[in-house]
């Protein structure tokens, strides 16, 4: 539990570790596409940590990071894979940051920080926790981007394929709330991402200033 | 005599503290704001346009900005700084809050609501200002910060709402900002078109053009500019060398095109050059320090000026370079310190010439193409016939990219105009369609060429009209030999 607590808190990878920030401004147009995002993220690293994990007193030191990212790679083309014959919608609107999880930073941070050092069960534990860490994040940040830049919050759209259901809301009344298209754009992302990020350490910190 | 070498520096030598400073400052915007009421308030009164409401409204626009810049600092001092009595004096004294909120609210247009005035105002001063450290700290100047959050957020209610004219200029004048007023002209133009409309040079110089609050007159701008040099306030050499390359640079452009001196006066006075170049690039805490950065810095951003004005669709460009520039301020000092050497100095001004020369030739050449061939935005994707009917189907590139429609001839006239497939942003695309603007095109085609665009919408809204003009052509061109 602590493991978990930690994953999401002290070490939150986008607001405390600073990894994973590509995908995070990319995708976080939508609340649909961020929880994906962290889904798919997260599968990717309890199963890359837990088979690293496995197999880590095998691999000659020399050669660890290729065999990590030849791991990772064999699962996020699996997952690539599904997610194009399941939900081709959403396999779209990801595009290229669908096979870029494999450099995605987390992953192979993980794989290198804490899977080829703890044992199966702590780095199992730590792949939960820093994957719900992820996707927490990505769905705040996406949260505040679709409302104030929208006006809309996209509950399962392009998954209604999958799903056969469909919720999309616009949340203000559309005559009393222009939406600030800004954070929509890229570098509105980069504003909300770092807003998000302070008030996440103020928090964390209790108000108490950390000198480094 | 003192004893200096038992005190610790720095000493301060002249009378010029940060507050007398920002006193002068006040003092030359005051003059400003006046005209800024008189142009606003009491001329559209006089004509009976506006109620008492309307006569007030400039000031109190005016006056919105920093008690709203002042209120923000008090909160954030007290509940996020922890200050108290004093402290919160001492602080409120010395973070110059009212400046942004001011200067913010004499760059919008007239006609931006209240309530988007007080999320500009708000966004200057966290974003510009407090997120760096408060006064002293800020990269960007935050009144610019503030004015783009405004302008990529809410562009398109200001233009709904009436935009940059006043009442008045809106009886008599009718037409879009003399900048906005260039990029709906085919070509480069010529004094009837461009300067004309707004009466003459004379009227630029006062500033009785369209124009944001307080922006528009140039005299009064002078006027601040020696008051504050006499003063020792700001630093000369980036509001000259600034305007002076803005001049030079369209000059060399406008005697590419066989244009007199009238258009880089034109250029120079139209917009927010003067002022921006005198109150904002000299910013004291985003400007450089040396004086040869100054120069380079002056430099530099009448050639960022001049390069958006031509080559992109901003049509105004001094605050996007000056942002530019608060961002390159280092590099600036760094450039600037090496032109210490002579011979790196010969380098330096030769490479900026070679810059300026190639900047005001491919502006120049802008134009010398563009009347001779056909359209290349413009393309001819399917010609059907229908009976009577012709049936085009074509495309001319818009804003977010090609605009598809389907225009149906008969007898030589356009009847019916359908969009098949559009990429423009919805907001903008959504004015002209509120404004019937396709039904104006088909009701107007004998002569297209004078339909004004429509405000705020103005490239996709152009985009259209010469997707009209162009099947037109293309349709005698085959069918009447």
């Amino acid at each position: 539990m602590k493991t978990i607590q930690n994953g999401i808190i002290n070490e939150n990878p986008v607001f405390v570790l600073l990894l994973g920030l590509c995908s995070t401004l990319a995708i976080t147009t939508r609340f649909e596409n961020a929880y994906v995002m962290g889904i798919c993220v997260t599968v990717v690293l309890i199963v890359s940590n837990f088979i690293i994990s496995c197999i880590h007193k095998l691999i000659p030191t020399s050669v660890k990071t290729p065999v990590y990212i030849i791991i990772i790679a064999t699962l996020v083309t699996i997952l690539e894979l599904l997610l194009q014959y399941y939900a081709k919608d959403i396999y779209d609107v990801f595009g290229i940051y669908l096979p870029l999880i494999v450099v995605n930073c987390i992953i192979l941070g993980r794989a290198l920080a804490v899977a080829s050092k703890q044992n199966i069960w702590k780095s199992t534990l730590d792949g939960i926790g820093i994957g719900i860490g992820y996707t927490l994040a990505l769905m705040a940040v996406a949260t505040v981007r679709e409302v104030l830049g929208n006006n809309t919050i996209t509950f399962m759209d392009s998954l209604s394929t999958l799903t056969g259901y469909r919720s999309m809301y616009r949340v203000f009344p559309e005559n009393n709330f222009i939406p600030m298209q800004f954070l929509v754009s890229p570098a509105g992302a980069f504003l909300v991402v770092g807003i998000l990020m302070a008030i996440f350490n103020a928090i964390r910190r209790g108000g108490k200033h950390e000198s480094n | 005599m003192k004893d200096y070498h038992n005190l610790i520096g720095p000493f301060q030598k002249s009378k010029n503290k940060t507050s007398t400073m920002m006193k002068h400052v006040l003092i030359a915007l005051i003059p400003i704001i006046i005209f800024s009421f008189y142009k606003n308030g009491i001329v559209p009164y006089q004509h009976h346009l506006v109620d008492i409401w309307g006569l007030w409204y400039p000031i109190i626009f005016i006056a919105i900005g920093p008690i709203v810049t002042c209120l923000v600092e008090l909160i954030a001092a007290r509940f996020f700084l922890h200050k108290k009595n004093n402290d919160l004096k001492d602080y409120m004294q010395h973070s110059y809050a009212i400046l942004p909120g001011l200067f913010l609210s004499l760059i919008l247009p007239i006609h931006t609501p209240i309530s988007v005035l007080i999320f500009g105002v708000c966004m200057a001063t966290i974003i510009g200002k407090l997120v760096y450290g408060g006064f002293g700290n800020n990269i960007f100047n935050p009144a610019l910060i503030g004015r783009l959050f405004v302008i990529t957020t809410y562009a398109t209610v200001i233009a709904s709402k009436g935009g940059y004219l006043n009442s008045y200029e809106l009886d008599t004048i009718s037409k879009a900002t003399p900048l906005s007023n260039v990029s709906t002209i085919e070509g480069i133009g010529s004094y009837e078109t461009l300067v004309s409309p707004y009466g003459n040079l004379w009227n630029f110089f006062t500033g009785m053009i369209p124009g944001a609050v307080g922006e528009t007159s140039a005299l009064l701008c002078l006027v601040a500019f020696f008051y504050l040099t006499f003063q020792k306030v700001i630093k000369w050499r980036i509001p000259v060398f600034y305007i002076g390359t803005v001049w030079i640079l369209t000059m060399l452009i406008g005697w590419l095109n066989g244009l007199g001196i009238w258009y880089p006066t034109f250029q120079i006075l139209s917009g927010g050059l003067f002022f921006g170049a005198i109150f904002m690039a000299t910013d004291p805490v985003t400007s450089p320090v040396s004086k040869n950065a100054q120069i380079l810095d002056g430099i530099f951003l009448g050639i960022l000026t001049v390069v958006f004005r031509y080559f992109t669709s901003y049509p105004e460009g001094v605050l996007t370079s000056i942002l530019t520039m608060n961002m390159l301020v280092f590099v600036v000092e760094k450039i600037g310190l090496q032109c210490k050497q002579k011979d790196k100095r010969l380098v330096i001004i030769a490479v900026i010439l070679v810059i300026m020369g190639f900047v005001a030739y491919q502006a120049g050449r802008l134009y010398q193409n563009h009347g001779e061939s056909k359209d290349s935005n413009f393309e001819v994707i399917n010609v059907k016939k229908v009976e009577n009917q012709v049936i085009y189907t074509v495309s001319q590139k818009g804003n977010g990219g090609p605009i598809t429609c389907e225009v149906t001839i008969q007898n030589d006239k356009i009847i019916k105009i359908e969009v098949i497939d559009h990429n423009e942003t919805p907001n903008y695309y959504g004015l002209v369609e509120n404004q019937h603007y396709i039904e104006q095109l088909i009701k107007e085609q004998d002569n297209l060429s004078e339909l004004d665009t429509v405000s705020g919408a103005t490239i996709s809204s152009t985009a259209l009209k010469k997707l009209a003009i162009n099947t037109l052509q293309e349709y005698e061109e085959s069918y009447e030999k």
